[in-house]
């Protein structure tokens, strides 16, 4: 058991029953859909969302299928939930993981911001070191086209000598890096690719990280995580780690349709007329109303359902503990939709912070 | 220096041509269709990439491996050729739309052979003059192939929209009957073959039987204390490669491990390392070794039996590339015969379970016009790597369309037809693992052995040779260098190091 099985055990824990393995997996993974966005609000996953998402299905199948096999987990109908060998094999994982200090896989591993961070970084730092030394042609570290090309326009604006810019990069970097422990200093720069070295893989660096890569990973990005919050709260305006923050490919939550959807609303258009106006699914608009009710709290659920049915969804969630559909819909009788408890839902944990 | 020379030095800065390149680019130059079959290292991309400068027209290499092209251009691109571009799955559907509205009369274009059947991508290249048409890797079309990909039979089709431009057939190993396959399967007209023997004549050859994996496993140890480095050793599954690798680092032998289920950045800097020699050996899967230019690898070990004689030698081949003395060594127990049988037993469907799922299952739903396609995988738990396939059997038969199954197409005869075709690549799989089979436990000259498979007589000319013949061990000048230890360094001196050499040094 490592710190993978920690992760996934964690979540199927927090699901309590009432999400199939494809929910776990998306979770972790950190799908881009509505469902998982609400997913990670009503359990309050926000820290681990998005905390794997290099994770490949085959990977996680083969995993579930030896939860099962050992019998750790069991199916709830289509659902699964930790058996109590498996609560006692993540109550022992407990005490051997933490999520280290920082770590927001919603805030900035979900939206993109951190892998940005790094790759823009790590490839800045490989083209000045080799330009320095005098290699004009390398493979770069990042095979994004994109990252190049902002590399490339970096190194165009800004209008010092290399030299200088190396210096200031050099402070800048050093002056994050001792806030940290030698440990966790290393594990940075270890990972950056210059003529001297190459970084090392997070296999070849975690023997200081409890001798698990997964969590070396995790480590890692809590440490871009912290330097991204500590860049925008405390670096001077003529910073040069402040380049890196660029937001321009940053992955904006809300997806693009239901950006659409919010406009029109914006503008004043009923969901009806939305429906017609975009020629989409009645579900889909709804989705999407999900969404932006998920990302915005001040979202005027109260449109779409009345107070009274509001207080019913959350106090029949809660009496029931589940925050099945289906069964909520059961216990509350055939007025209320799908949608409208979908959209009740999406209150439940400002008024439960406990749930 | 001729004018070819000059040109090829103006045009991409190499002062000479490779054994074989020049005359396989004059022959594309003469607008010739083109069978080339080159060993591994010889230099292939050369063969279009030179010519793509010089012709009329974009190149089009269809390529069938995602990360060999995305390596290639990569590099292509990093050593200043912006010409190369590539469309295939990985590139999100704008990046697709950018490359192709961006396509010049220059361009180098990679493209996987799925992306060749899109519609709207065969319009936009349809409205382009094509200069030349590189099929890479173009053993792939012939079920005689070790790797036949059903994709690449519809490339004929494809060089016949874009009005025939002449084309170029590159692979590293081809028998002559799947040089004819070749021929006829891509409507070449007359086309000049140039055949270059598979004879790597730097590397010698070694079999190690041992009785049992301890036994083999020792028998590795033994053998890498003596061999130089950079080393590759091949496993077979990922999990192998992983546990060897550390296994490897706790002898004192420095080992990465590297595979395909590894993410992206993490494959680039075990790739770089190597490059770099920063580590001296790697244990991989057989994903690793494609895209990795290198020319000093020193020794290419195997610990398990490769599938095929063809793809043993291209994994043997990525040794000595510099042409200096390389050691390729391949250490095999009785027990690793059950497992590449049972990959390839794995990777088809069974009689039974095809009657299963496409006619038992099916039933229950027989009122039905269609039903979602991805009901059976779900139903019946069919694994990824057997429900791919056989969905694309099934789209390419028009049975799953638009991710529907349409239940009236399938019928029983369908369904024998589709069993047969399993069952014969399935054999001719078996085939070509006991050809290779046979070759490692014979008594015959290993060398021998892989050039008259390949068509062609060996003369016994060679001193060092391999096991049977005499391995000639005192011939074998060890030349091993120690494997050097990465001394401790705090991060403040490294950062120094990385950033501010010139303080460093002074």
């Amino acid at each position: 058991m490592n710190c993978l099985d920690w992760i996934i055990l964690t979540v199927i824990e927090r699901f309590n029953g009432q999400r199939t393995s494809s929910g776990v997996y998306h979770l972790i993974k950190g799908k881009r859909s509505a469902q998982t966005l609400q997913d990670t609000h009503l359990f309050n996953l926000q820290t681990i969302v998005c905390s794997q998402n290099d994770l490949e299905k085959e990977t996680f199948t083969k995993i579930l299928d030896y939860y099962f096999k050992t019998d750790m987990v069991e199916s709830a109908g289509k659902n699964i939930r930790l058996t109590r060998s498996g609560m006692e094999v993540l109550n022992q994982l407990n005490n051997c993981y933490y999520i280290p200090q920082g770590y927001n896989g919603a805030m900035f591993e979900w939206t993109d911001r951190a892998p940005l961070f790094w790759g823009k970084l790590s490839l800045s730092i490989q083209s000045i070191t080799y330009l320095m030394s005098g290699n004009r042609t390398f493979i770069p570290v990042s095979y994004e086209v994109e990252t190049q090309q902002w590399v490339k326009n970096f190194l165009k604006s800004v209008n010092v000598p290399l030299e200088i810019l190396c210096e200031k990069l050099h402070d800048e970097i050093y002056h994050f890096l001792q806030q940290l422990s030698d440990s966790e200093a290393e594990l940075i720069v270890n990972r950056f690719t210059t003529p001297k070295g190459t970084g090392k893989t997070f296999h070849q660096l975690k023997d200081r990280f409890k001798n698990d890569h997964v969590y070396t990973r995790l480590v890692f990005q809590s440490l871009l995580h912290r330097w991204l919050q500590n860049i925008e709260e405390t670096a001077e305006e003529d910073s040069v780690m402040r380049h890196f923050l660029d937001k321009s490919r940053g992955v904006d939550l809300i997806t693009g349709s239901a950006q659409h959807t919010k406009l029109l609303l914006d503008e004043g258009f009923s969901m009806e007329e939305i429906i017609t106006k975009r020629g989409l699914k009645r579900s889909t608009i709804e989705d999407h109303l999900v969404e932006l009710a998920l990302n915005d709290k001040n979202f005027p659920v109260i449109s779409y359902l009345s107070e009274e049915e509001l207080t019913n969804v959350l106090s029949i969630a809660n009496q029931l503990k589940t925050k099945r559909l289906r069964i909520i819909k059961e216990a509350l009788g055939s007025e209320i939709s799908y949608f409208q408890i979908r959209l009740a839902l999406t209150k439940y944990q400002e008024l439960n912070p406990n749930g | 220096m001729d004018k070819l020379e000059r040109l090829l030095h103006d045009k991409i800065g190499f002062k000479s041509f490779r054994t074989g390149q020049r005359d396989i680019i004059q022959s594309v130059l003469e607008r010739k269709d083109v069978v080339a079959i080159i060993p591994t290292g010889g230099g292939k991309t050369l063969c279009y990439q030179f010519p793509s400068k010089l012709i009329d027209g974009i190149t089009i290499i269809v390529s069938p491996l995602l990360s060999l092209m995305e390596d290639q251009v990569h590099q292509l691109r990093a050593y200043g050729d912006k010409s190369a571009v590539q469309i295939n799955s990985l590139l999100s559907f704008e990046e697709r739309t950018r490359v192709l509205k961006e396509l010049t009369n220059q361009s180098m274009l990679f493209i996987s052979p799925e992306m060749l059947g899109n519609e709207y991508i065969k319009k936009r290249l349809k409205s382009l003059p094509v200069g030349l048409f590189v099929v890479d890797e173009a053993h792939c079309i012939s079920q005689w192939g070790h790797e036949f990909r059903t994709d690449y039979l519809r490339l004929k089709e494809v060089r016949a929209l874009l009005g025939s431009p002449p084309c170029l057939a590159l692979t590293a190993t081809a028998t002559p009957q799947v040089e004819k396959d070749i021929i006829m399967e891509l409507g070449m007209k007359n086309p000049t073959i140039h055949r270059f023997s598979v004879n790597r004549k730097n590397i010698r050859m070694n079999i190690n039987q041992a009785e049992n994996t301890k036994e083999k496993e020792e028998n590795f140890f033994e053998f890498l204390s003596t061999v130089e480095h950079p080393g590759i050793i091949y496993t077979a599954t990922r999990n192998d490669a992983l546990r060897l690798s550390e296994k490897m680092n706790v002898m004192g032998f420095n080992a990465a491990f590297y595979h395909g289920g590894m993410t992206k950045e993490d494959r680039i800097l075990v790739q770089y390392q190597f490059l770099n020699n920063e580590i001296p050996f790697i244990c991989a899967t057989n994903a690793f070794g494609m895209g990795v230019n290198k020319q000093n690898i020193r020794t290419v070990i195997h610990m398990h039996l490769p599938s095929s004689i063809e793809q043993y030698v291209q994994e043997i081949g990525r040794a000595g590339r510099d042409g200096m003395e390389s050691i390729a060594t391949l250490f095999f127990s009785k027990e690793d015969q059950t497992l590449p049988r049972r990959f390839i037993e794995m990777e088809y469907p069974t009689d039974k379970e095809l009657q299963l799922w496409l006619i038992d299952g099916l039933s229950f739903y027989r009122k039905e016009d269609s039903i979602q396609a991805n009901w059976l995988k779900d139903f019946f738990q069919i694994d990824d790597v057997r429900w791919r396939m056989l969905r694309y059997y099934l789209e390419k038969s028009g049975i799953i369309h638009a991710d529907l199954l349409l239940m009236n197409k399938i019928n029983s005869q369908y369904v024998n037809r589709l069993s047969a075709f399993f069952m014969n690549r399935k054999n001719k799989k078996e085939l070509c693992l006991d050809r290779f089979v046979k070759l490692v436990k014979g008594n015959q000259c290993i060398r021998q052995g892989i050039l008259s498979y390949f068509g062609e007589s060996y003369t016994f000319e060679q001193e060092a040779c391999c096991s049977v013949c005499g391995y000639l061990e005192e011939k074998w000048e060890k030349k091993k260098k120690p494997i050097q230890r990465m001394e401790y360094i705090s991060w403040q001196e490294q950062l120094q190091k990385m950033l501010l050499p010139q303080w460093t040094e002074r």
